[in-house]
């Protein structure tokens, strides 16, 4: 125990004299949090500007404008006379999509002819464009189904019966365990598996290169504790105010995840030191470090599903302990799945203490070499 | 004069194995690391898991429709929506489709029946390939449903089938027309890439230099000059190697005119390398460069736009990612080069860099040429 408390006065003078040292242990991981959290404060892809041609200038073309305008995702912020018009502005993403109506859309509808509305939009910005397509999709049934309803209510004029017939079938979409389809609840607690990975990672190394060999090895254990004790208390504060303070939903009690994210935190630490022992050296452990820490995100398979990725990709997946931690994570917020579906990241994060026996015999190698 | 200085800071680069391995290491390897994870593309052929409670050859059929479906395909059928998510709990499948009892006698009466789709909402991306599939088969059921409703009111069948919607939507998605993933990502995050190794690079050189300041104005001019073009020329030929044969290799489309490209190009390397030699100049020791590069990588990538629209982000974070290069660098870039945009219209985005480039070189000068300090503070 005296090791601990030793462990904990030099750090936290370490702590004190390094301001450096203090940021990334002590105000970066909750400040980046809340900037990555920001970043997503909207939600929802909402009121993306779009252009409009309307070609026709029918009381139906203007009543698609109107439900351009009424949808959420969507916000009619320019009018065109014409298509080449509006092209510039789409180029330069001033619209993200451009409605075009056709001339005589108004008589085609009544002649039955089904026209057809055009609408361009950039899929470049993939989220962007994924929304505004699926709310235009939602427009186009909405219309349709009323201009047919209209058209049969002239045959059998009982309003239920034309609306079934206009609509042979109906479908009820349920997004799973993130009802309201919220991107903050979705990417955050992936962006913060990612950063703090990262950031534990980088800790670990300047602590473990900090007077190198003289520190004995009791001393480096109780220093390692303190931080993955410290990195714990962060994360555990983050997801406190996360699903607590803002309330987002969730299945299962965050003190429950304790367990989890402690053996995240030191399955990260590992990493480090493994890492350092690899160059013994702060600049080059920390690039090895860097290089494969960085693009974590990526990997962590919430954007583009893991199941999808190449075989390579997979694997490089499966060494990041964030990657399992978020497994576990999503298993018991999300899905309330039972045990063993928490139990098996848990233990594939406890794997990484196979690292162990590496380090402290590269660390005995070393300082052999030394006398 | 510069000659010399000049000289040395190619030295200092290239004879630096932290530094040379960051720089072309780095770049060489995450140009093969990063699109790893996208090089399929887009998630198709999703497993999901079938409830059918009408078993008619109609609920049948529509199943066959989903099954037909490139986004998903039906991987077990249960018996109870229960079944169904412990199968999706387990990873085995994606989404599920749900057939009331009593479809096909709903459907043959015009009593709108209605199906459950769900998916697993975690994943965005499965969600929606799962979704568009699924809805895409109920869509077919229903619109056969509906021509034959017409033919049955006397309606012929070349009018019914033309006939069964009002109006359509022709829907045209533009610059990354296979909506891939591969094309979304790589040209904006390998903009991130170079300015993040290069703020690396400038950050282990700068902190490598125990003396930070004291200059005559001369002296700093002359070190940021000369650190500049060193790193201008190794920057431009590497931003030539991604935007030219990685992009070639990955498919990802090049509609900028070359002048046009090096004219942005060069504004984004001289707001990236003030900001660099800057960092370097104010960096107490060369081992902090690495994690406080790399932590802001995640802010940086998401707030630059493509990803996370910038209409939508709150005043500060927008006030406090003007500052990173990248934000106007990879809008510009994306513009000019993906979008097809004119010279004149990133304009905004090329004097913001070169107004940056300028107040980063500003501020590394009064660094260089404070007076010398009774203790550099670390």
């Amino acid at each position: 125990m005296s090791g601990l408390a030793n462990a904990l006065k030099t750090e936290i003078n370490a702590l004190r004299q390094d301001r450096w040292l203090f940021a990334l242990v002590v105000w970066l991981p909750p400040g980046l949090s809340l900037f990555l959290l920001l970043i997503f404060s909207a939600g929802q892809p909402m009121d993306l500007p779009v252009g409009v041609v309307d070609l026709d200038q029918s009381s139906l073309s203007r009543k698609v404008v109107r439900y351009l305008q009424a949808s959420p995702a969507l916000n009619v912020t320019r009018h065109y006379s014409s298509i080449v018009e509006g092209k510039a502005d789409i180029s330069d993403a001033g619209i993200y999509a451009m409605v075009v109506i056709p001339p005589g859309l108004s008589r085609d509808v009544m002649r039955a002819e089904a026209p057809a509305i055009t609408a361009f939009y950039n899929a470049q910005y993939l989220l962007t464009g994924k929304a505004i397509r699926s709310a235009l999709l939602e427009i186009e049934t909405t219309l349709a189904i009323e201009l047919d309803v209209g058209r049969t209510l002239v045959n059998r004029p009982v309003i239920e019966a034309a609306f079934a017939t206009s609509l042979p079938l109906r479908s009820q979409m349920s997004a799973l365990y993130n009802l309201n389809m919220n991107y903050a609840t979705f990417l955050v607690p992936a962006l913060l598996a990612a950063l703090f990975q990262l950031l534990i990672i980088c800790v670990t190394i300047l602590s473990f290169g900090r007077k190198d060999l003289k520190t004995p090895a009791t001393q480096r254990a109780g220093r390692s504790f303190l931080y993955s004790c410290v990195f714990s208390v962060h994360i555990l504060l983050a997801l406190a105010f996360l699903y607590g303070g803002l309330d987002w939903p969730h299945q299962s009690s965050i003190a429950g995840l304790l367990p989890l994210i402690f053996l995240f935190v030191i399955a990260c630490q590992l990493l480090g030191a493994f890492f350092y022992v690899l160059a013994f050296d702060l600049v080059r452990s920390l690039s090895l470090a860097g290089a494969f820490a960085a693009p974590a995100f990526a990997f962590l398979g919430v954007t583009f599903p893991a199941s999808d990725m190449t075989v390579f990709a997979q694997f490089w997946r499966d060494l990041m302990p964030a990657a399992h931690y978020l497994d576990g994570f999503l298993n018991q917020v999300s899905y309330a799945a039972g045990p063993a579906h928490t139990l098996k990241p848990g233990l594939v994060l406890l794997a990484f203490s196979v690292l162990v026996p590496v380090i402290i015999y590269r660390f005995k190698d070393r300082q052999s070499s030394f006398q | 004069m510069f000659r010399t200085h000049l000289k040395k800071e190619f030295l200092r680069i290239f004879k630096d194995p932290a530094v040379i391995i960051t720089i072309i290491g780095g770049v060489l390897f995450y140009a093969v690391l990063y699109p790893q994870p996208y090089l399929n593309q887009l998630p198709l052929q999703q497993s999901i898991a079938v409830v059918d409670h009408d078993n008619s050859p109609a609920s049948r059929r529509l199943i066959r429709y989903a099954d037909a479906t490139p986004e998903v395909h039906v991987a077990e059928r249960v018996s109870s929506v229960s079944e169904a998510r412990t199968l999706l709990l387990d990873g085995q499948v994606r989404g599920m489709l749900i057939i009331p009892r009593h479809f096909e006698r709903d459907l043959g009466l015009s009593r709108s029946p209605v199906i459950g789709l769900a998916g697993d909402a975690n994943f965005f991306l499965i969600y929606g390939t799962v979704i568009e599939g699924l809805a895409g088969a109920v869509m077919t059921t229903s619109a056969i449903a509906r021509v034959r409703e017409l033919m049955l009111d006397g309606v012929p069948l070349s009018f019914a089938v033309k006939d069964w919607s009002p109006v359509y939507l022709n829907e045209r998605p533009l610059f990354n027309v296979g909506m891939g993933y591969l094309g979304y990502v790589l040209p904006a995050i390998f903009i991130l890439i170079l300015q993040q190794t290069q703020l690396l690079a400038a950050g282990l050189i700068g902190a490598e230099r125990r003396v930070k300041s004291g200059f005559s104005l001369k002296q700093a001019a002359l070190l940021f000059a000369s650190r500049f073009v060193a790193m201008f020329v190794v920057y431009f030929l590497l931003t030539q190697f991604y935007m030219g044969a990685c992009f070639e290799y990955y498919g990802i489309s090049r509609n900028a005119a070359i002048l046009d490209l090096w004219m942005m190009i060069a504004a984004f390397l001289s707001a990236s390398i003030a900001l660099g030699i800057l960092f370097g100049q104010l960096l107490p020791r060369r081992e902090l460069a690495a994690p406080l590069v790399m932590i802001s990588s995640l802010p940086m990538a998401f707030t630059a736009g493509f990803i996370w629209p910038r209409e939508l982000l709150p005043e500060p974070v927008l006030w406090i990612s003007q500052w990173f290069p990248t934000t106007s660098a990879i809008q510009g870039f994306l513009k000019l080069n993906q979008m097809g945009a004119e010279f004149s219209q990133v304009l905004n985005h090329w004097w913001a860099l070169w107004a940056l480039a300028g107040f980063f070189l500003l501020l590394s000068l009064v660094v260089l040429t404070r007076p010398f300090p009774q203790s550099q503070t670390t």
